[in-house]
């Protein structure tokens, strides 16, 4: 799974492009899927590499494996107010230039420690500016569509569609999924 | 259909295919009647209709919630617990079925075969004796023209074939009826049941009572239905047939005896009214697609369209001998309509059973029933609340951070405490200042929009705040801690437990309906549905419409065969 992941970082930084999230996650959705939000394939590529710093794969698949920045960014463009969407967008290119502008480099071409790096600032982010409503938003629904993902909800959590028995009074499992 | 007028007759015709529809014409078809059920909306075939039955979650585009737009087209609809993504399809737009609210009102409503029966909360608790004593007990509305008794065999005959979970637990307020094994509490809760048992008397806390298959009988076997599998995704209709709806149970069943006609895409426009005969011959529908305009006729006819739209048909029903609608020489059709007070809850914490869960789902939880003026008047405001009861543990979830360290927090929620929480599900007092009414503007069918004129009122607030105080004690002697109670302030209709404008009574003068459900003035259209309600009591009200349909469908039988209609 390491080996597998640190290919496809590798990737979204040569490529920088739109076809990394989709051809590693077999959607077919494009950026013309979030017509509200009018994405660039850099900036889908950002989201893509920041979601995966936020939730990066490990011993479990991570935001990009599971698609989550793409239901993130379903969700910003489909159950989100015009106001959030707006602050979104504002956030992610007052983002973006603030990275060329300490960085020199846009946020997919930094190394994996500078990213973090990065990722560590935003989560510092005053949760009222453009930069942390981008960030919170995007961390916010990503973290709700790695949940309820088929390699985390499905595979990791055992998701059951038919449950059988009620346990009112079950044992508590010390289960350990690692990260 | 053929034009000839032989082809259009029936021997019975049943407006509507919801729970109450359902059952009359399993009942009419069961004895032999050919029988016509019109349905205004499409149809849904049971298993082949259900298109998100076996939808998993992370198949649902938006984890299940609905786009923003829709949800701000349709501010009703969406605040309804049971819509979403998964179940759009069976809930009715607000901008496809207008209707006019004089007071805000929340209509939530299934246009399709089977109605609101694939929605519904599946809660079967009969009433009792109490229940059809209030009226008369307490000086409100009319006395209801039957007593338990006279229901108490429908209810039996309605629960073997539907199904019902439940544990005998022998109180007079809440019969014992034909059960199924009932599904468990859990641990917090059977500890609150025994903690209410030793500090309050005629308290109690059980197991709800639920229309689950938890271990069918041969006769749900013989419906094509098997066990309820507590997936707890019933609203999108269920593979296993586990809980009661129309189109798993009473319409198949009913098609099978080759004696039914279903007919959906057809909205009933008025009942016509023989001057000369004295009787009703027949219904008008629209047909919803073509628009065209069809009689049927039939020597009886059930109306059971759901209790709003039963009143609307009626009231526009008009002829030269009921110019204000069928059967309404009274003035009192529309009026005296009422609904369950469900706005508050109580939450809270338990500190106890930290070694314990729970494992799997299951499609109940505890029902705590009417404790107030059961036997006698004893509070400040008339009647009372039963209420629901659930515990869960609860789970942390950290999403502070990012990077490994969040993903080992989220895939590993830290146990929480066990989180407790009830429900009302109130009496309300039928007034004559609560009524529905014809607006002057048609819909695109031609029928007038319903008018919706209903509100709480100062019994209601009192029953509330008395909810709260006796909530609170009763999980205050628990040792319930971080008790916290909530008014929604919702407006009528998201109880989705509307009742009345057709109520049954014993005189013609100051009700619509006979003992039977027959309208006093036109004895040959019954109304089974939630319509017919004299009063409201507290249970959810589903399984008593089951027993009246079929109750009613059998005199209606019964009395073809003697010539009286």
């Amino acid at each position: 799974m390491q080996r597998r992941s640190a290919l496809k970082r590798l990737l979204v930084v040569v490529g920088g492009v739109m076809v990394i999230p989709a051809c590693l996650n077999n959607k077919s959705e494009k950026v013309s899927a979030y017509p509200k939000l009018a994405l660039t394939t850099d900036d889908e590529a950002t989201i893509a590499a920041v979601a995966e710093t936020i939730l990066p794969a490990g011993k479990s698949p991570g935001a990009i494996d599971t698609g989550a920045h793409l239901f993130a960014l379903r969700m910003i463009n489909d159950c989100s107010e015009t106001e959030v969407q707006k602050s979104f967008l504002q956030g992610l290119k007052e983002f973006n230039a603030a990275c060329e502008k300490e960085h020199g480099q846009a946020f997919v071409r930094c190394t994996l420690p500078k990213q973090q790096q990065i990722v560590a600032l935003l989560e510092k982010a005053d949760p009222k500016t453009n930069t942390g409503i981008f960030y919170k938003t995007l961390k916010q629904y990503s973290i709700r569509g790695y949940l309820n993902s088929k390699p985390v909800l499905g595979t990791i959590l055992e998701y059951k569609l038919v449950p059988g028995k009620y346990n009112g009074s079950a044992p508590i499992l010390n289960i350990i999924h690692p990260a | 259909m053929g034009d000839s007028i032989k082809d259009r007759t029936y021997e019975a015709i049943v407006i509507g295919s919801g729970i109450s529809g359902g059952w009359t014409a399993k009942e009419l078809t069961g004895r032999g009647l050919r029988t016509l059920v019109l349905e205004r909306g499409r149809d849904v075939r049971h298993l082949k209709d259900y298109p998100t039955t076996n939808t998993l979650p992370w198949e649902l585009p938006h984890g299940g919630q609905m786009p923003l737009d829709i949800a701000k087209a349709n501010p009703v609809v969406s605040k309804c617990y049971a819509y979403g993504e998964a179940t759009d399809h069976f809930f009715v737009k607000d901008k496809e079925h207008p209707y006019v609210q004089e007071k805000p009102f929340d209509w939530i409503r299934g246009y399709q075969v089977g109605g609101k029966s694939l929605l519904w909360a599946r809660q079967t608790q009969r009433w009792s004796e109490y229940d059809f004593d209030g009226p008369a007990r307490d000086g409100f509305a009319v006395d209801w023209p039957i007593r338990y008794k006279d229901l108490a065999p429908w209810y039996s005959h309605a629960e073997k074939f539907a199904g019902i979970a439940g544990d005998k637990d022998g109180l007079a307020a809440l019969p014992d009826g034909e059960f199924l094994p009932g599904f468990p509490l859990n641990v917090v809760e059977k500890y609150f049941k025994e903690s209410v048992k030793k500090n309050f008397k005629n308290r109690h806390v059980i197991s709800g009572r639920c229309a689950h298959l938890s271990e069918p009988a041969p006769i749900h076997l013989e419906q094509g239905r098997a066990q309820c599998q507590n997936r707890t995704l019933c609203e999108r209709g269920c593979p296993f047939g586990g809980y009661f709806s129309s189109n798993a149970s009473t319409i198949p069943w009913a098609a099978k005896t080759g004696k039914l006609t279903l007919r959906p895409q057809s909205v009933v426009h008025s009942i016509i009214y023989d001057e000369a005969k004295g009787k009703a011959t027949g219904v008008r529908v629209i047909d919803t697609l073509s628009k065209e305009e069809i009689e049927y006729y039939a020597p009886v006819i059930f109306v059971n369209a759901a209790a709003l739209n039963t009143n609307l048909i009626l009231l526009n029903s008009t002829s030269n001998r009921f110019p204000s609608g069928l059967g309404n020489d009274s003035g009192l059709l529309g009026k005296f309509v009422a609904f369950h007070i469900y706005r508050g809850r109580v939450s809270a914490e338990y500190d106890g059973f930290k070694d314990l869960t729970t494992d799997g789902r299951r499609p109940t939880s505890g029902y705590i029933p009417r404790f107030r003026n059961v036997e006698k008047q004893e509070t400040d405001f008339l009647r009372g609340y039963a209420a629901g009861f659930g515990a869960y543990r609860s789970r942390v979830q950290n999403t502070d951070g990012f990077g490994m360290e969040l993903k080992q927090n989220i895939l590993n929620p830290a146990l929480g405490p066990w989180k407790v929480g009830s429900h009302i599900m109130g009496e309300t007092i039928p007034k004559e200042t609560n009524f529905v009414s014809l607006d002057s503007k048609k819909d695109e069918w031609g029928m007038p929009l319903l008018r919706i004129s209903m509100d709480y009122d100062g019994n209601d607030e009192k029953m509330i705040a008395d909810y709260f105080e006796q909530m609170t004690e009763m999980f205050t002697k628990a040792g319930f801690t971080n008790i916290e109670t909530h008014d929604s302030k919702q407006a009528p209709g998201l109880d989705i437990h509307e009742m009345g404008g057709v109520r049954m009574g014993r005189d013609p003068k100051t009700s619509l309906l006979n003992g039977w459900n027959q309208l006093h003035l036109c004895k040959n259209v019954y109304v089974t549905d939630g319509a017919c309600m004299t009063s409201t009591s507290t249970q959810n009200p589903s399984l008593t419409y089951m027993a009246f349909s079929a109750r009613s469908a059998n005199h209606a039988v019964d009395e073809l065969k003697k010539g009286n209609l």
